[in-house]
């Protein structure tokens, strides 16, 4: 009971402090116990504001620094799939391009183009044969001639099919040292044969040592070949050289296939 | 004198987590923010007893006062009468229940803003601003629900402290 009557007078003491507060707040001595007071509390608000600030700063920036790290890989993948996409369209180009130039090929009164893919090219057997992928379901017959097409836009000698299968043939190519056709030197109108040497270069010979051969001259097919239509390009002179012993000249060609990769070819199949 | 030291501790404590934190937090967007301070009042009133809950609505009323633009002395007030209601239901009620959490200190907040409001009625001072209009008072209203929804759950914060200090 007694300790109620004090509670009460307390509450009541409060209670007169407090309105004679609201009362007296602007007097001079009510304002100064609000400055005083206010400078005791104010530095410690101040400093844990501050506190909190700088915290709150820092979780942003990491946050900030996390979010562009995301950021940054994920623009990293998108830029490596952008290059692949690049570098897969270059492909598809310059394909594009190939097969363009190899529609050039005609059909002729003699022949159709059967267009074919390289699809195996071996080491151990880099200079002598391919294999594309159409075979005697396409038409395709031994000793057929193949072509290819090269980016300039010129139909060169590429070799013959020596192998059919049902869907694919091996092309005996004109490096191969089994492999001999008859050609001709373009400027000089003179015939002779073209043979492969198993190397990135065709050897001519029977040439006579009187014969004017000069470097970088044109070799076509002939008119003698059985295979090949005439005048289909094969390679360019490289060098010459005099046999000491007979009455002819060595001449040593390179053959225009070998100046870029041949994917695709066009193989000459009778009508 | 550790217990001086740790309501000190407390004192401070609460400031801040009443003024500082609060800029922090989503609620203040809409200028509703919880009062941590009532709740610390209504918390001690109901388990302390009238004496401690009025003492202690007093001073942080007066400290609010201190650092608010507010009149002076309205919040000592408000408080200090919020103490002294919420400590007269010490020993009726089960302070444990968070219903009797959530009543008393609906009461607390209803008796502070209504004192708020009849003083600035009573006194319209030229740096206080009058809730009169429907926006604000929508504010008032969705400031008690927000402090009576995490009532209890900061009932359950003061008695893990109160277990270890008060």
């Amino acid at each position: 009971m007694n300790t109620n009557k004090n509670t009460n007078k307390v509450f009541c003491l409060l209670l007169v402090i407090s309105i004679l507060l609201i009362v007296l707040r602007l007097t001079p001595t009510v304002q100064a116990i609000k400055q005083l007071a206010y400078s005791v509390l104010v530095p410690d608000i101040k400093f844990s504001s501050t506190f909190f600030s700088k915290t709150g700063n820092f979780i942003l920036n990491l946050s900030n620094i996390i979010k562009v790290n995301q950021e940054n890989t994920e623009l990293k993948n998108e830029n490596f799939n952008l290059k692949q996409e690049l570098s897969d369209l270059q492909i598809i180009m310059e394909e594009n391009e190939r097969l363009k130039n190899l529609l050039s090929i005609k059909e002729t009164n003699i022949s159709k183009p059967v267009f074919a893919n390289v699809i195996v090219r071996e080491p151990t057997q880099w200079y002598k044969s391919v294999i594309i992928d159409k075979g005697s379901k396409d038409g395709i017959e031994i000793d057929n001639p193949v072509v290819a097409v090269l980016s300039d836009g010129q139909t060169c000698v590429f070799g013959r099919i020596s192998e059919v299968y049902s869907s694919t043939s091996k092309v005996a190519l004109i490096t191969n040292p089994l492999f001999s056709v008859p050609v001709q030197i373009k400027d000089l109108n003179m015939d002779c044969v073209c043979d492969g040497c198993d190397s990135q270069y065709l050897k001519l010979s029977f040439i006579p040592d009187s014969a004017d051969i000069k470097i970088n001259d044109k070799i076509v097919t002939s008119p003698l070949s059985t295979i090949f239509e005439k005048g289909i390009n094969v390679g360019k002179v490289v060098d010459i050289a005099k046999t000491n012993y007979g009455q002819y000249q060595e001449v040593i060609v390179e053959p225009y296939t070998q100046k870029q990769s041949i994917y695709e070819v066009a193989v000459l199949v009778k009508k | 004198m550790i217990n001086v030291i740790i309501s000190i501790i407390i004192y401070f404590a609460l400031i801040i987590v009443q003024f500082v934190i609060p800029k922090y937090m989503p609620f203040n967007i809409w200028m509703v923010y919880p009062n941590f301070i009532l709740m610390f009042i209504v918390y001690v009133a109901l388990n302390k007893g009238i004496m401690k809950g009025q003492t202690i609505g007093f001073i942080y009323g007066l400290t609010w006062d201190v650092l608010s633009t507010d009149i002076f002395g309205v919040r000592t007030l408000s408080f200090t009468i919020a103490g002294y209601l919420a400590g007269s239901f010490n020993k009726k009620l089960n302070k444990n229940q968070p219903l009797t959490q959530i009543i008393v200190m609906a009461i607390g907040l209803i008796v502070t803003h209504l004192i708020l409001n009849i003083t600035y009625i009573i006194m319209p001072a030229s740096e206080t601003i009058y809730i009169q209009n429907f926006e604000l008072s929508f504010l008032i209203i969705f400031n008690i629900l927000i402090n009576l929804i995490l009532t209890p759950i900061i009932f359950k914060v003061f008695l893990l402290i109160d277990k270890r200090t008060l």
